[in-house]
């Protein structure tokens, strides 16, 4: 187990590499260096920096230096300082403005899972066991609606059904009265009349694509020998199907996880900006938009680390609960 | 271990079993493809609706009443308006004619919006068949000819609203649906191209080459998409022509839709690898360019064809998606993403429901209609697994 | 041993329809029986005879679209017949009163459960056991079915068990309730032929031992014969004759069963086209293979970290071929016959050794030496045979495309010419003609063989190679196959090289013998000598393993056992 661990982890490296790879290109994407986007904003202002300060900003970026001493420079300060370069928009370290938002976008994430889960596991085992039945149909039809619906319009929906019909006006996390309250069990009360929507919102889609993995998973399951073994020994129905079937359906189930988390954080970025919450989303587009490409680098990379690191939860969760793998 | 005689009650099938004396017999693939496929009655009927938005990109000039941009500044934000068959003229009687009511327009100074009351005595008559704004079809070939629309070319109609600038929201979805359904088919087209050619090296060869290309699918795919697509689709310059962009976005939208197509043909080409029919055909002396396509190829082109579909819908949702948030496809370029950035927020929305609600619905059946397509294809596609 | 005059278990009528889209089909008509206290009821037939149908409906087991439409299945004072499928009452008999024992011992155990768990669940669902005291009771029926090391081994999973211990643990768990009667369905077909019967002395043992009664499913004559007190011969749902072992054996009366055990008599001896026709000693060497290995997994992985040794599939093999003579190569699996018939057309690269080839005209050549054009001569030369008559025909191209794909690749015909030669090919092998258009869908296990082996010889070879060509066939289909192989070989003075794990098929066929173990050989040398009298250790007992299909003459009870050398390891 613990050199399937460390092997584990080992093998994450040249992903991480790979996407940090990618985010730079991102980075250096839009035209000219941001040195040059730099001087055109301090233009505008009005002061004209002096050509000290361009030599001192090129050389600490390394901007006259080639690209792969460029990429070095911005890689090492973020893993050995945990510095994302500099905000230009903002006029702030990269690394005060993210973690807050990127704490949130955690958190609904999270949670959507935990719905993503609650929801797919026992409709997916219901679908499976019950096929072609009137329940299964309906799930089934129910789940390719949930497919077909983008999270955003799904978003906007949701939105303006809330206030038309109940009056909310669902932006944001907060209510206004309680944006600058102190945290108390009303504001907590107001969070999560807030928070419900975008949860889900990102969750349906998900949980529509799960519904099916885990019904197909079951399914094939469900016709192997070992559960013919399973009914000889005189089990009761249930306790069998989630004895052996179910628990061996888990595991691709579990291997899921690495395609959920990415969509789940593609959703809640697209979530949060058409409901304009506080989370990486908003800003993430502010910054793209307005071209402050260190901003928008380090989203995407930690927003990308983050389903690594999910990713290889559930690897270790598989590798619990499988044998097979485990002994490997 | 020796295989085992097998002893399963679907063996004796007597379709099967019959099968020796019957059609089946000397069905080829695609024969037991499209009859397995003609069962499951919803692809059908997705395979149909698909069809027909197809025929409406094509014939979009046509079939809308109005161009992109016919703006009447009148009209901001009038609703949908309905069609009548039987008309009461104000003299009495009644007679049978398409139409529909003019509007009355009242300017709600304090809400600074525009309210609009249909009015029975404005009798706006529309046919099949009018001549209307004159456009050209294809770049080719011009024409003044619209297959509905009001008879008189000066009236305006708004079967399913206008916007902000007075525009037809119908004609505008029209052509939306060129545009989008075009989208999903030429960036599948591309990531098809990408999928097999990395998916088949990688299958074929093994070894290093696959470790390469599974190295990179991984990483490509541990991305969460909405940012990356945003952070590449941000790159495209502002002053860039719109089929630029429009060829941007599609390659943006395929670079990473390729990724699980070349998983897909990967997988299938591994596994056929080791069927004995691929060694028999080795063993026959097929050249390895023979074995792919004469006998590996034509075992996945149902798949791949099901999977192709399957990934359409996860483009159009992309460009869409990207449009929306205003850094893919931008005006005057009209897309079903596009027609979504009016609806961007709740003042517009609950002023202009429209908005929202009829781009929605069209890219809610175009996305459910390939998805039910993909679904009865993938079931059909492999007609040998009794 | 005294018959009780009650029977545990009758079956009465019993009739098992399936509703397909077609309409119903009967997979058992009318089929009554009774097991005894103390004996064993061998339940022989064909594949789709409906015999496994017949055992699972004994335990209320058939699943839709399956129904038990009539008859009564009798066990004790209730009919098991009428039970619902998923009731209580039928639960407390399954696991409790009738054990089974299903044919895959890898597919029919949970793979993420430890064996323990799964013998111990029926402890304490049945017998209502503490947790202690099931695993207590668990090991001790672990060590009842020879497991060596139960206290350590309880904790592990089945996939660190060889197939042999793995159908120890399905036995353990079929006896766990203490059942009056045990249903074995072909409970030894997934096993080597040593392995069979070790499992097959320990169920025969334990059912004396407990008096159980026994119902065994078998489509192997041989089987019957070493086991059971009597029998019952399925073909297509019927019960076509019954009665005590020598009597069904000896005193034949239906006109299936006799041709049924004619088709594996028959493979109980050479063929009589092999005694009437000996091989000239004469012959000239076709192929010389000397040294010939292959180890897997040796060097370096994708990541280019050193990896360990390799597994040795192959080693040192060396053998000569004579023109017009056939070589079997027996072995268990895992003994690497099948890699060597690879490792002769290099479709499996070797890592040593070579291969001398020696057409009647022309040079010899070293095959391991051959670019990829001399290799595709070779191709013309040497053709292959393969096992899996479903999987070796693409289903995508039709009879003609695929025995005409050879002749079209190598420029010896195309057009009518093409149609000519591959109608002349499929009369050669028995099929008609006029099917050659038609898809492989189309066609039996026997027919798809035919195919198989008619595009072999489209380049007219002058070595086959089979590799378990008739290992996937009915027994009767079997002989057909092999009759047809023994004519074509005399007609074309083919060499054949014949692998097989069935050492009747290769006593047929064969004029010599090499035994394979371990991947390497063993023994080798004329056919009806090793087979009757085999000097190497290991040959004697897989010889003496062989069940064989005369209840007079039981071989197992002469059983050689084969002690292992001292490098063997634990046993998995």
């Amino acid at each position: 187990m613990g050199r399937f661990l460390v092997k584990r982890v080992l093998y994450m490296i040249p992903t991480l590499i790979g996407i940090s790879v990618i985010c730079f290109i991102i980075i250096q994407l839009p035209p000219g260096d941001f040195l040059t986007s730099v001087l055109s904003s301090m233009a505008e202002s009005g002061n004209r920096p002096d050509q000290a300060s361009i030599d001192r900003l090129t050389a600490q970026y390394g901007l006259d230096q080639p690209i792969y001493v460029q990429y070095w420079r911005w890689i090492s300060g973020i893993v050995f300082h945990g510095d994302f370069g500099w905000s230009f928009d903002w006029g702030q370290p990269v690394g005060h403005l993210i973690w807050d938002r990127l704490g949130i976008t955690l958190l609904v994430s999270s949670l959507s899972f935990v719905l993503i889960w609650v929801i797919a596991l026992p409709i997916g085992i219901y679908s499976a066991v019950n096929r072609y039945s009137l329940g299964d149909h309906f799930f089934t039809f129910l789940g390719f609606v949930g497919l077909a619906v983008p999270t955003f319009i799904l978003a906007l929906i949701l939105m303006y059904l809330s206030f038309t019909y109940l009056g909310l006006n669902v932006g944001g996390l907060f209510s206004p009265e309680y944006e600058n309250a102190a945290w108390g069990l009303a504001k907590f009360w107001d969070l999560c009349q807030h928070l419900w929507i975008p949860i889900v919102v990102i969750a349906v889609s998900s949980t529509a694509a799960l519904i099916r993995v885990m019904r197909a998973n079951l399914s094939d399951e469900l016709s192997k020998p070992y559960v013919v073994t399973a009914r000889a020994k005189g089990l009761s129905e249930f306790t069998l199907i989630m004895r052996y079937p179910v628990r061996i359906a888990l595991n691709p189930f579990i291997s899921t996880i690495g395609w959920v988390l990415p969509s789940l954080i593609s959703g809640v970025t697209i979530t949060a900006i058409v409901l304009n919450l506080p989370m990486a989303g908003p800003l993430l587009l502010r910054a793209l938009v307005s071209q402050d490409m260190y901003l928008a680098g380090a989203f995407i990379l930690l927003l990308s680390a983050l389903t690594l690191v999910g990713t290889l939860m559930s690897d270790i969760l598989l590798a619990l609960l499988d044998p097979r793998i485990r002994y490997q | 271990m020796q295989t085992p005689p097998t002893e399963d009650p679907h063996e004796m099938d007597p379709h099967l079993a019959g099968a020796a004396g019957s059609a089946t017999a000397v069905a080829s693939q695609w024969q037991l493809v499209a009859w397995r496929f003609g069962r499951h009655k919803l692809a059908v009927i997705a395979l149909y609706v698909i069809v027909f938005l197809y025929l409406i990109g094509i014939f979009a000039e046509f079939l809308a009443p109005y161009a992109t941009d016919t703006t009447r500044a009148k009209y901001t934000y009038a609703p949908p308006q309905g069609i009548g068959l039987i008309v009461h003229p104000p003299d009495g009687g009644w007679y049978f004619g398409l139409h529909s009511f003019g509007y009355d327009i009242t300017v709600d100074e304090a809400a600074m919006r525009r309210s609009f009351t249909p009015n029975p005595d404005k009798v706006i008559p529309l046919g099949f068949f009018v001549h209307g704004e004159p456009y050209r079809f294809w770049y080719m070939f011009d024409s003044d000819l619209h297959l509905f629309g009001p008879t008189n070319p000066k009236d305006m109609v708004y079967l399913l609203g206008s916007d902000r600038l007075g525009r037809d929201i119908l004609s505008r979805l029209i052509h939306a649906t060129r545009i989008s359904m075009s989208i999903g088919l030429v960036g599948v087209a591309i990531s098809l191209c990408l999928g097999i050619f990395l998916g088949s090296i990688s299958g074929f060869y093994g070894g290093r080459v696959d470790t390469i290309i599974q190295r990179v699918i991984e990483i490509v795919s541990a991305m969460p998409t909405i940012p990356l697509w945003m952070g590449l689709a941000a790159a495209i310059p502002l002053g860039w022509p719109p089929t630029r962009v429009y060829f941007t976005v599609i390659a943006i939208v395929s670079l990473l839709g390729w990724t699980s197509l070349a998983r897909e043909v990967r997988g299938r080409f591994f596994s056929l690898r080791g069927e004995d029919f691929v060694t028999a055909a080795r063993l026959d002396g097929a050249s390895e360019m023979r074995i792919i396509f004469r006998h590996m190829l034509p075992s996945i082109t149902s798949h791949i064809l099901a999977m192709v579909t399957l990934a359409v819908p996860a483009m159009i949702i992309a460009e869409t998606s990207l449009s929306f948030l205003g850094i893919g496809l931008k005006p005057p370029v009209v897309s079903w993403g596009v027609l979504l950035q009016d609806a961007q927020n709740l003042r517009a929305i609950s002023n202009a429901p429209w908005l929202l609600l009829f781009p929605s619905l069209a890219v809610m059946l175009a996305v459910l209609a390939f998805n039910f397509l993909g679904d009865g294809l993938r079931d059909a596609a492999d007609p040998y697994d009794a | 041993m005294t018959l009780d005059p009650t029977p545990t278990l009758s079956v009465r009528n019993l009739t098992v329809q399936f509703a397909l889209r077609h309409g119903t089909l009967s997979a058992v008509n009318d089929v009554s029986f009774d097991l005894w206290p103390g004996r064993t009821l061998g339940l022989v037939g064909e594949s789709g005879s409906g015999k496994s149908v017949t055992a699972r409906a004994l335990m209320q087991l058939v699943d839709p679209p399956g129904n038990i439409t009539s008859g009564q299945i009798l066990f004790g004072d209730a009919d098991i017949a009428k039970m619902p499928r998923r009731g209580s009452e039928i639960r407390r008999i399954r696991g409790a009163q009738i054990g089974m024992i299903f044919q895959e011992p890898m597919s029919s155990l949970s793979p993420v459960h430890t064996v323990g768990s799964q013998i111990v669940e029926v402890l304490r669902l049945h017998l209502k056991l503490s947790r202690e005291g099931a695993r207590a009771r668990a090991i001790e029926l672990m060590r009842l079915v020879e497991i060596p090391d139960p206290e350590n081994n309880i904790d592990r999973y089945t996939f660190e068990f060889s197939g042999g211990m793995r159908q120890r643990v399905m036995i353990a768990i079929a006896l766990a309730g203490d059942p009056d009667v045990l249903i074995a369905d072909e409970p030894t077909t997934a096993l080597d032929v040593t392995t069979q019967a070790e499992v097959l002395d320990l169920i025969k043992r334990i059912q004396r031992e407990r008096g159980m009664s026994m119902l065994l499913i078998t489509h192997d004559m041989g089987v019957v014969a070493e086991i059971a007190d009597d029998v019952a011969v399925m073909y297509r749902g019927k019960i076509v004759e019954a009665g005590p072992v020598d009597q069904v054996f000896h005193q034949t009366t239906h006109p299936y069963t006799q041709k049924l055990l004619a088709s594996v008599l028959k493979l109980e001896r050479a063929a009589d086209q092999k005694k009437q026709d000996p091989r000239p000693p004469t012959a000239r060497v076709i192929l010389k293979v000397r040294q010939l290995g292959k180890t897997f997994g040796a060097g370096s992985d994708a990541y280019g970290a050193r990896t360990t040794q390799g597994v040795r599939a192959v080693q040192n093999v060396s053998f000569d071929l004579l023109e017009g003579e056939s070589l079997g190569i027996v072995g268990e699996s895992g003994s690497g016959k099948t890699t060597l018939g690879r490792l002769i057309l290099r479709v499996i690269e070797p890592t040593d050794g070579t291969i001398e080839y020696s057409p009647d005209t022309g040079q010899s050549v070293d095959i391991r030496a051959l670019n990829k054009a001399g290799l595709r001569g070779i191709y013309r030369q040497i053709r292959f045979v393969f096992q899996d008559p479903f999987s070796s025909l693409n289903p995508r191209m039709s009879v003609r495309q695929i025995i005409g794909e050879p002749l079209q690749i190598n420029g010896i015909a195309s057009g009518q010419g093409l149609v000519s030669k591959v109608s002349d090919l499929l009369e050669m092998v028995g099929l008609e003609p006029a099917m050659m258009e038609r898809y492989p869908h189309a066609f039996s296990g026997g027919q798809r063989q035919r195919i198989g082996i008619a595009r072999a010889l489209a380049l007219d070879p002058r070595i086959l190679i089979a590799d378990e060509a008739t290992s996937a066939l009915d027994v009767s289909v079997r002989s057909q196959i092999l009759d047809l192989l023994l004519d074509l070989q005399k007609r074309l003075t083919l060499s054949v090289i014949f692998i097989s794990h069935d050492i009747g098929v290769v006593r047929y066929f064969c004029d010599r013998v090499a035994v394979m173990r371990h991947g390497e050989i063993v023994e080798i040398g004329d056919a009806q000598t090793i087979c009757t009298s085999p000097t190497h250790p290991y040959t004697k007992a897989l010889i003496s393993a062989v069940p064989y299909p005369d209840p007079r003459t039981p071989r197992m009870n002469q059983r050689i056992r084969f002690i292992e050398p001292q490098t063997q390891k634990a046993p998995q």
